[in-house]
């Protein structure tokens, strides 16, 4: 009685495994950006999963469009075929944040579909978090301060002119007076 | 003028205009017998210059401070710019941000001009001068609107960043580009078109009616008046700028509208990238850099640019006014070529043994040459991540260091060492083999064409010397600080010639976390790269006065 179930529980775990491994194969080997274009030589060719923001533009090709993810500091070059039809509803710029997504695809140091360009071709695409608007608020405040320290700079500088066109010895010519007449 | 002036004045103007001449290899003082070691001949001339240049008196000072508060004024009118940018996109939060840095240099500017007020023209030290200091001032007034963005680390950050648009190199210490306003980023590449064209040439423009403006603009690292009136030769740059800037940057935005950008996006990555390419400073408005468009054609485009902006302006002239045997005859042009080519071959056997991680020849040309050119042109554009080129092999960026340090040519926007001074180099070596081969008493003379026909004479070779070597001083003093700080040498004599030629390119030490005495130094090696050394002895000459006083 031992032997057959001691067999089966080998047999799903062997076949647990493997679609464990099979599972992780498909969705690729989840990594920063960072470290992917670090150890470019390792990971060239291989299926790779990322994250992080869209940011930018769109810029359409034959077949496809280009867009760029930005994973804490660095960024990297996305094609995604048009078949994939994902769904961008916001790209990073100044104040908005972009769509943060989760990407698989082939990562290609050179890539030779691209005149050699470092990229990855998506193969599956999923929205985590959507986009939104992150407006700075703007307060009359600052305005004011500017307002204030430019009112008492120019006066200030006003003053200066003021003091330093006070008639000074005997000069008779207006060049002459000009010249002479400075604070130093 | 004061006794002491009566005294020093025409002396120093004698020593500061010979200083200036140097530029356009003009004079030397030393004899052609003389036979010390040319580095020392070069140290001992740098120590004489400084000891030769007399102290300033309170006329000078006061001089210096009026024509000071003139630039800083006219920089209060660039800043417009931006400004109205930030108006155009509706970025609110941004406009303290310009307004704070335009009211700064038009109270500064003003009160300079009240304390100083002068009618007097400037002579040749006190407007070497002024160029040093301006572009000290302008970093620290320009880097106020950077920092204000929330996109620097420390004040500091802002203030290197502001020096490497201006001075043109383009290696860059900004987080979160990709976030940055379009006013911010636009700020920035308009500072890299200020500082390509010259500061002193915004001024040149607006506001100096005086020959004094010469002195200035000689100042600057230009070597040559185009057009007998100075202000004409400015107003030339300037309109072959402004023609190139509205042809390039709609090129550039009609390449990206053909791939579905919008048409406002697109002008504003053509604008700046242009002027960033055209003036040889490599910043780009996002992070990625080049590599951001994933287009080959609008690689192609700011290839073309990069070469545009090295060549100088003295053959764009000649081209505009029909003289186009200029480009086949120009010496400077063709050994800037024949540079290219011999430096390329250094990168090519760099790679004879990691060839095959390229997937064909188009792919390794696209990756090599393009930052092969940008940095011999000093652009410091890049179509490849940062952490690729630090992996290449050590010959490989060599040949980049070699074409980096050696740099575009003459009265250009580029920076480094430059083509013509190289190929004097050249005809020197011809001119003394041929003292050898020839008889006795043979009469030896070298020519070259570079706009007229040029003899090589002594004083030009030595002059070009000088320079060459104060150059390569300056690029191994960053490489020791970086090394000394715990670099490598290799990375660390890239990155210092890339700061000191003003190119941008980065093997990855550049960052906002390296340590600041290294920010310092680097932002002390663009201002000296970009100023080509003269000016900034005569400012220390100027402070030590200030010390005395």
């Amino acid at each position: 009685m031992k032997i057959p179930v001691i067999v089966c529980t080998l047999i799903t775990i062997t076949f647990a495994g493997l679609n464990q491994a099979e599972e992780l194969k498909k969705e690729g080997v989840r990594i920063s950006v960072a470290r992917l274009l670090t150890e470019a030589q390792k990971y060239d060719g291989s299926t790779v999963c990322i994250q992080g923001e869209l940011v930018g533009d769109i810029f359409r090709t034959r077949g496809g469009f280009w867009v760029n993810l930005l994973d804490k500091n660095q960024c990297i070059g996305l094609w995604i075929p048009d078949r994939l039809h994902p769904s961008i509803s916001r790209l990073g710029r100044y104040q908005v944040r972009g769509d943060i997504v989760r990407v698989q695809g082939i990562f290609y140091r050179h890539c030779q579909k691209h005149h050699g360009g470092t990229d990855i071709h998506v193969v599956s695409w999923q929205t985590i978090f959507p986009g939104y608007e992150d407006r700075e608020e703007v307060t009359g405040e600052e305005f004011l301060r500017v307002a204030l320290f430019g009112i008492i700079g120019l006066c200030t500088v006003f003053l200066l002119n003021i003091i330093s066109r006070r008639p000074s010895g005997s000069s008779h010519n207006g060049e002459n007076q000009r010249a002479g007449s400075g604070l130093l | 003028m004061t006794s002491h002036e009566k005294k020093f004045s025409p002396l120093s103007d004698d020593i500061a205009e010979s200083l200036a001449g140097n530029f356009s290899g003009n004079l030397l003082s030393s004899s052609s017998s003389n036979l010390r070691p040319l580095f020392v001949r070069n140290l001992l001339f740098h120590l004489s210059v400084f000891t030769m240049i007399p102290n300033f008196s309170r006329e000078d000072i006061k001089i210096i401070g009026y024509y000071l508060g003139l630039i800083i004024t006219a920089l209060g009118f660039v800043l417009c710019f931006p400004l109205l940018v930030a108006l155009f996109a509706q970025e609110w939060a941004a406009l303290p941000d310009f307004l704070f840095a335009i009211l700064i240099c038009l109270i500064f500017g003003f009160a300079l001009q009240t304390i100083f007020p002068v009618a007097e023209d400037i002579n040749w030290r006190q407007g070497m001068c002024v160029v040093a200091l301006t572009w000290v001032i302008a970093m620290f007034i320009s880097a106020i609107p950077l920092y204000l963005s929330g996109h620097f680390l420390s004040y500091l950050d802002a203030c290197f960043e502001s020096m490497s648009a201006y001075a043109t190199t383009g290696l860059v210490l900004i987080q979160d580009l990709d976030h940055l306003s379009l006013s911010h980023n636009f700020w920035r590449h308009l500072m890299c078109f200020v500082g390509g064209q010259g500061i002193i040439l915004v001024g040149l423009i607006f506001l100096f009616r005086s020959s004094g403006a010469l002195r200035m603009y000689i100042g600057e690292g230009r070597d040559a008046r185009i057009l007998p009136n100075i202000k004409s030769t400015a107003r030339f740059i300037w309109l072959v700028s402004f023609t190139y800037l509205v042809l390039g940057s709609l090129l550039l935005a009609g390449i990206l509208m053909m791939t579905g950008v919008s048409f406002p996006r697109a002008i504003f990555h053509g604008v700046c990238i242009f002027m960033a390419g055209w003036d040889t400073a490599g910043f780009a408005p996002q992070s990625l850099n080049i590599l951001y468009y994933h287009n080959i054609l609008f690689e192609v485009i700011t290839v073309i640019f990069c070469f545009l902006g090295a060549v100088s302006f003295g053959v764009h002239y000649s081209v505009w006014t029909g003289h186009f045997r200029e480009l086949r005859e120009n010496y400077e042009l063709r050994v800037l070529m024949a540079s290219v080519m011999i430096v390329y071959l250094f990168t090519l056997v760099g790679f004879s043994k990691s060839i095959s991680q390229f997937t064909g020849v188009g792919d390794f040309f696209r990756s090599t040459f393009y930052q092969l050119i940008s940095g011999h042109t000093g652009v410091g554009f890049s179509n490849i991540p940062t952490s690729e080129l630090a992996g290449w092999t050590e010959l490989s960026l060599l040949g980049i260091i070699f074409a980096m340090g050696l740099g575009g040519c003459t009265n250009s926007t580029s920076g480094g060492i430059k083509a013509l001074r190289v190929g004097l180099f050249i005809k020197s070596l011809r001119k003394e083999v041929k003292r050898f081969v020839y008889p006795e008493g043979a009469s030896i003379e070298e020519h070259f064409h570079h706009q007229r026909d040029v003899l090589v004479d002594d004083q030009q070779v030595r002059t070009s010397m000088g320079l060459t070597i104060s150059y390569t001083l300056l690029y191994l003093s960053g490489a020791l600080v970086g090394t000394f700080l715990g670099y490598g040498f290799l990375p660390s004599l890239f990155e210092s010639i890339s700061a000191s030629a003003n190119v941008g390119l980065s093997v990855g030490i550049t960052s906002p976390f390296m340590p600041n005495i290294l920010k310092i130094w680097y932002i002390f090696q663009m201002w000296c790269g970009r100023l080509e050394f003269i000016a900034i002895l005569i400012l220390f000459r100027f402070f030590v006065t200030l010390g005395k006083k």
